[in-house]
């Protein structure tokens, strides 16, 4: 079932999705969680992590590309209408989830940083409103926002790197693979969630003008994450000292600190505000995701379950401290069973029944 | 077009029922006159105009010394030497003419039929040096107020058969001509299509200007960015219409409105391909870099000021903190504060005739800016900051972008004020997401994306005639290539001179 | 519907907007841009704080104040108490420790620093001999800049002069490195005048030792990758030869003797002759190879020397141990430690004099 071709968008720019799918506020911080048990040696966790992202891709390409459809499609084929929409119900929940821990992760970081009075929900609304803005726009928007975060500021928050590069100390990575196999699994698992995010391909996918063509876009996309996470892993593994590392909570702000201009010093503020727009294209791509689900599911306007999830989101901000933790261990765990077990699963399914009828034929 | 002649035959139904007699109708106003040209009664003929619309040379050299003898008015016809005669007995055409210029012959005072001959004094001014786009290089040629005039100028340029033109009338009491122009074979026809369907579908007394109907066609009227192109420069136009650009001439009015266009265009000057491609491409950038300061300088200062001293290194905190040191008001106050001066400056500036403005400038800009910084009321690196985004809101070729850059500061400003930097790329979120929801006839605003290779070729930046060969393709044009040729054949092929 | 919503909510921020967050004016703060911990009686800790104020149209002067109290925060809340403004601490450039401070341990006042996060990560620190509060009275500099004074000091050494770079993020990576211990400049009150007298070596937070200006020079070859410095070398013959470094770089090497670790540095110095007074009062063409033996005779004697001294305290700013750690999977703190008092160090020097300037 594909999308109207009006609503559709070019092969190439799916790399720019698989990009912010994948880039969230989880690059601030998650070098200290990666290198909590697998130290200096976690960054070949990340590489192992972006293996195992590219091969993902490839089986979400391969189950789309049978029914050419969404996961709904899929699911209906495959369970048939009832069962079907209910488990696709759970896919939509965990992409309204994800989008709800970047949130709070970004208006945690906010707080901490530049306001710390500033309360929840304003943030959220802020935030929420320039998303229902984006999302109302269509799909092509997203993508359109997609590129653009791509090249400001994600291409400038690149370059930052040289300023601690200047001062960084190689040597710290040595001895390479001086821990154990289940200390790197650690870190591979824990690589694995800020890596997730390509699973939103499986509500998109109809939305690609030819599908074919954007496999090796989304491959490249994953690449290009990968390296980006390896990258930044490293730059803070050579700036910090493994216990530095450990006790600073977000390692890529802290890094921000040491860029001085003669006119600005003290980037991590710009840094910070700049990630707004990172993470609301993120946000909106992923409730785009979830409310268009909902819309498929209920038969209900867009707009509406768009306002609904809005809605939910604000209040869901207001909880901190224990709910993030919960959330985001809810989250790693949803993201490894359903999409790391359940899909492949799922394509083995297809397949045989595809063949089955092909048989009967 | 064929739903537009079943509106006026409407209209003409329902005057054909009241009014019999145009004469009537039309003595009321003072200004008409109508007259026999020999002392009998039965003899010549009765002439009648509007004598505000005619030119009374031609009426006085070419038509009367015709109206001595007694002759039919088909003969009267092949005399005259005069261009546009028309024999009517359709009250409505006599009385649209006659409003438009033509006087009327009859042989009897209430004959039905009459001979309508154009003596319309079409002197309005001469052509132009463009004023409000001028340039140092390059043609110093702009429209004017005349339709025929402004289509005459665009045929000059582009002396080909495909360039079309589609006239209408619009308004339902000014009844204003309107010209839709395009070249045929370049032009999408699906463009074209939604232009003439839109501008038939106006329902509007009176259209003054040009801009009438481009805010009337507008895809989003609620916008502050312009989606077209209003110019009086024609090489604009005729550069725009090679590209498969769609024109619209509007009778009155000196400015051209392109269709459909991309936000990168309001940073195009003609003037930029009569320099070397290097030249141009840094005065390309540093308009777009204006841009950014204009609307980005004072909603900065004001974040900065308010919430975000960390971010001040030590060498500038003297300067930026000194200076403001004895102001009694928030930045934002006084940010806003000096901004709206300087807008007022602007805005009396344009109003007041040319040499009072002038002098004006000088009283707002430096007199009251000096004086305000005395005074303590604001420091003076803000005045410095604002000067400069004034000044950089200016530097776009298209007047009316220049309008939007001026106002868009005035919410940054504010939401600088409620969340700082924060609050700042918060805007910028907005107006990328705007931007990109925006469209153009129908095609993307925004020109960065989706990213095509021919922005590169001249959008982004200009790259020398020899390497741009492609028609923009956001137009979905109907010929691609701009240039045939393989460029420049001196020189000896992949080597040194010898 | 819509519309109207978006519209009240426009103008709730609107009304409220203007008091919608606290805000940091610049002009209605007063920024703290030196911060000095001495020892007080009864376990307390006297802190200075320095923050200028600035006057239109005249240059700023600046503010000492000095209080008793607990921990920095403390003294900060107790220093609120009497200055004009609110006092922030986004804008410190330089954290001075007194000599007595250090020897007690200055973890608490660097863990401030590092979790605050509106302090910078390159805020210089330095050790004070004496009291820093009276380093900061000083009143030479009461119209001067004084943190802005000794920051600029600081930096200018690093970058120019023989100073290794530190500030706060190389004092916590040496101090959460394993098998490295941090070191900061000394800076002293002498006369009238601010001075650079030594590198302060620490143990965890504590100060340990120093050694003086004329170690500088081998200590920052030994340490920084690339640096720009000035040494005079007299030789046994007493000549003179003054060099500067081009460019340095210093290479350790691990090798396990009998369980035991034995280093080898390598040191590759490219210098310029900067002056050159033979013994003898009388003009000669300067001889490259034979003073660029006994040279480079003279920095291994220093470096080892160096080391050995800081081997004697037991201290490890060159991160011998880190270099080891780096090269023996089977690193074991507490063994390390035992052992590197006595661990064997070869230095190696490689001087290379690549100019001689427009004379030879």
């Amino acid at each position: 079932m594909q999308a109207n071709i009006r609503h559709q968008v070019s092969p190439y720019l799916v790399f720019f999705i698989i990009y912010n799918s994948q880039v969230g506020v989880g690059i601030l911080s998650f070098q200290r969680t990666i290198a909590a048990k697998a130290g200096y040696d976690a960054w070949i966790g990340v590489l192992a992590a972006g293996c195992l992202v590219q091969a993902f891709i490839w089986v979400m390409y391969k189950l789309l590309g049978k029914t050419n459809g969404d996961i709904i499609d899929v699911h209906t084929t495959i369970f048939g209408n009832g069962l079907g929409k209910f488990l696709s119900l759970i896919f939509i929940i965990y992409y309204w989830l994800a989008s709800v821990s970047v949130l709070i992760g970004f208006i945690e970081i906010i707080q901490v940083w530049m306001f710390p009075t500033m309360p929840s929900w304003i943030l959220s609304t802020i935030i929420l409103l320039s998303v229902y803005y984006c999302v109302s726009g269509g799909f092509r928007v997203i993508v359109g926002m997609s590129f653009l975060s791509f090249i400001f500021p994600q291409i400038l928050l690149i370059v930052l790197f040289i300023f601690p590069l200047k001062i960084a100390h190689f040597s710290n990575l040595l001895p390479i693979m001086n821990h154990s196999f289940m200390d790197m699994v650690d870190s591979l698992k824990n690589s694995m969630y800020t890596l997730a995010g390509t699973e939103a391909l499986l509500m998109y996918y109809p939305f690609i003008r030819n599908p074919e063509a954007s496999k090796k876009f989304a491959h490249l996309g994953g690449i290009f994450t990968t390296l980006l996470y390896t990258m930044s892993a490293i730059v803070s593994f050579t700036f910090f000292s493994e216990n530095q590392l450990k006790a600073t909570v977000w390692p890529e702000l802290s890094l921000t600190k040491t860029v001085t201009l003669s006119f600005l010093e003290r980037f991590e503020y710009l840094y910070i505000s700049m990630y707004l727009i990172i993470v609301s294209v993120l946000i909106s791509l992923f409730l785009w995701c979830s409310s268009r689900g909902l819309k498929i599911i209920f038969n209900k306007k867009q707009k509406h379950t768009l306002l609904l999830l809005c809605l939910l989101s604000v209040i869901l901000c207001h909880f901190n401290g224990s709910f993030k933790d919960m959330l985001n261990k809810l989250i790693i765990q949803m993201n490894l069973w359903v999409f790391y077990g359940y899909i492949p699963l799922l394509l083995l399914v297809l397949t045989f029944l595809k063949r089955g009828k092909q048989h009967d034929e | 077009m064929n739903k537009k002649i079943s509106d006026k035959d409407k209209g003409e139904g329902s005057d054909r029922r009241n009014d019999s007699n145009w004469l009537e109708r039309l003595s009321q106003s003072n200004d008409f006159i109508q007259e026999h040209t020999s002392f009998r009664e039965d003899a010549p003929f009765w002439i009648s105009y509007y004598r505000t619309l005619i030119s009374s040379d031609i009426l006085h050299k070419d038509v009367l010394p015709y109206l001595q003898e007694h002759i039919s008015l088909e003969e009267l016809k092949s005399r005259i030497p005069v261009q546009e005669i028309i024999l009517s007995k359709d009250t409505n055409e006599i009385i649209q003419n006659i409003l438009n210029g033509h006087m009327a012959i009859q042989k009897h005072r209430f004959d039905e039929e009459c001979l309508l001959i154009n003596i319309a004094n079409s002197k309005f001014r001469d052509v132009g040096v463009p004023t409000m786009e001028s340039s140092a290089l390059g043609p110093q040629v702009g429209f004017i107020e005349e339709l025929d005039t402004n289509i005459n100028l665009v045929r000059k340029r582009l002396p080909v058969p495909e360039l079309h033109v589609k006239e209408m009338k619009v308004g339902e009491l000014s009844k204003t001509k309107v010209a839709v122009l395009y070249i045929g074979g370049i032009a999408d026809p699906e463009n074209v299509n939604t232009v003439i369907q839109r501008i038939t579908d106006i329902q509007y007394d009176h259209i003054q200007d040009s801009s009438y109907i481009a805010s009337m066609i507008e895809d989003n009227s609620n916008s502050l960015f312009p989606q077209s192109i209003s110019t009086e420069r024609v090489d604009r136009v005729a550069a725009g219409l090679t590209e498969g650009k769609i024109i619209i001439v509007v009778d009155g009015s000196p400015n051209l409105v392109i269709l459909p266009v991309t936000l990168m265009e309001s940073f195009i000057a003609m003037e930029d391909y009569s320099y070397s491609w290097i030249i141009s491409n840094f005065f390309r950038l540093l308009r777009l870099a204006a841009m950014f300061i204009s609307t980005m300088i004072s909603p900065m200062y004001v974040a900065i000021m308010t919430y975000h001293y960390e971010l001040i290194p030590a060498r500038l905190l003297e300067t930026l903190v000194g200076s403001r040191a004895a102001v009694p008001f928030p930045p934002f106050l006084e940010a806003l504060f000096l901004e709206l001066m300087i807008e007022m400056v602007k805005e009396a500036g344009i109003r007041l005739p040319l040499k009072i403005g002038q002098s004006l400038g000088v009283v707002g800009g430096i007199v009251i800016g000096q004086a305000v910084v005395e005074a303590g009321l604001t420091s003076n690196v803000l005045l410095i900051l604002v000067g400069l985004g004034s000044l950089a809101s200016y530097t776009s070729p298209v007047y009316k972008f220049s309008n939007t850059i001026r106002f868009i500061k005035f919410p940054v400003i504010f939401l600088a004020q409620w969340f700082g930097l924060l609050g700042v790329f918060l805007a910028f979120l907005l107006t990328q997401i705007h931007l990109l929801r925006l469209t153009s006839l129908g095609r993307p605003y925004l020109s960065q994306y989706p990213i095509r290779n021919t922005s590169f070729q001249d959008l982004w930046v200009r790259l020398p005639f020899s390497m741009q060969k492609e028609n923009p393709k956001t137009l979905r044009p109907q010929k691609k290539w701009k240039s045939t040729g393989k460029g420049k054949n001196s020189g000896p092929a992949n080597d040194f001179y010898e | 519907m819509m519309n109207r919503s978006a519209f009240c909510l426009v103008l709730i921020l609107l009304l409220s907007g203007c008091t919608l967050l606290p805000t940091n004016i610049v002009n209605e703060i007063d920024m703290s841009q030196g911060e000095g911990y001495d020892v007080s009686e009864k376990s307390n800790i006297k802190g200075t704080i320095v923050f200028p104020i600035f006057k239109k149209d005249k240059t700023s002067t600046t503010e000492v104040r000095t209080a008793i109290g607990k921990s920095s925060k403390e003294i900060r809340s107790i220093l609120n108490n009497e200055t004009r403004y609110p006092l922030v601490s986004g804008q410190v450039r330089v954290a001075l420790y007194g000599k007595k401070m250090a020897k007690k341990g200055i973890n608490d006042f660097v863990d401030t620093l590092h979790r605050d996060p509106a302090i910078g990560s390159l805020v210089q620190m330095a050790i004070v001999d004496g009291d820093a509060n009276q380093l900061y009275k000083m009143k030479k500099y009461k119209n001067e800049n004084v943190s802005i004074h000794i920051q600029e000091l600081l930096e200018h050494n690093m970058k120019m002069g023989l100073l290794p770079q530190t500030n706060l993020q190389s004092f916590l990576f040496q101090y959460f490195q394993i098998g490295q211990d941090p070191y900061l400049p000394l800076i002293k009150k002498e006369a009238d005048n601010i001075r650079i007298t030594g590198i302060a070596i620490f143990k965890d937070d504590r100060y340990v030792t120093s050694f003086p200006m004329k170690d500088f020079f081998i200590f920052k070859a030994l340490v920084d990758i690339n640096n720009i410095g000035l040494r005079q070398f007299i030789l046994a013959n007493r000549d003179k030869v003054v060099l500067e470094t081009l460019d340095s770089n210093a290479k350790y090497k691990v090798k396990i003797v009998d369980g035991r670790p034995e280093f080898t540095i390598n040191l590759k110095l490219k210098t310029k002759l900067q002056e050159f007074a033979p013994s003898e009062k009388q003009r000669q063409a300067f001889d490259k190879k034979k003073y660029q033996k006994q040279v480079e005779k003279e920095i291994e004697k220093s470096a080892l020397s160096i080391i050995s001294q800081f081997q004697k305290h037991k201290v490890d700013p060159l991160g011998l141990g880190a270099k080891y750690k780096e090269h023996f999977r089977g690193f074991n703190e507490k063994q390390w430690n035992e052992d590197y008092p006595n661990v064997k160090v070869h230095v190696n020097a490689d001087l290379e004099i690549v100019q001689t300037g427009s004379i030879d």
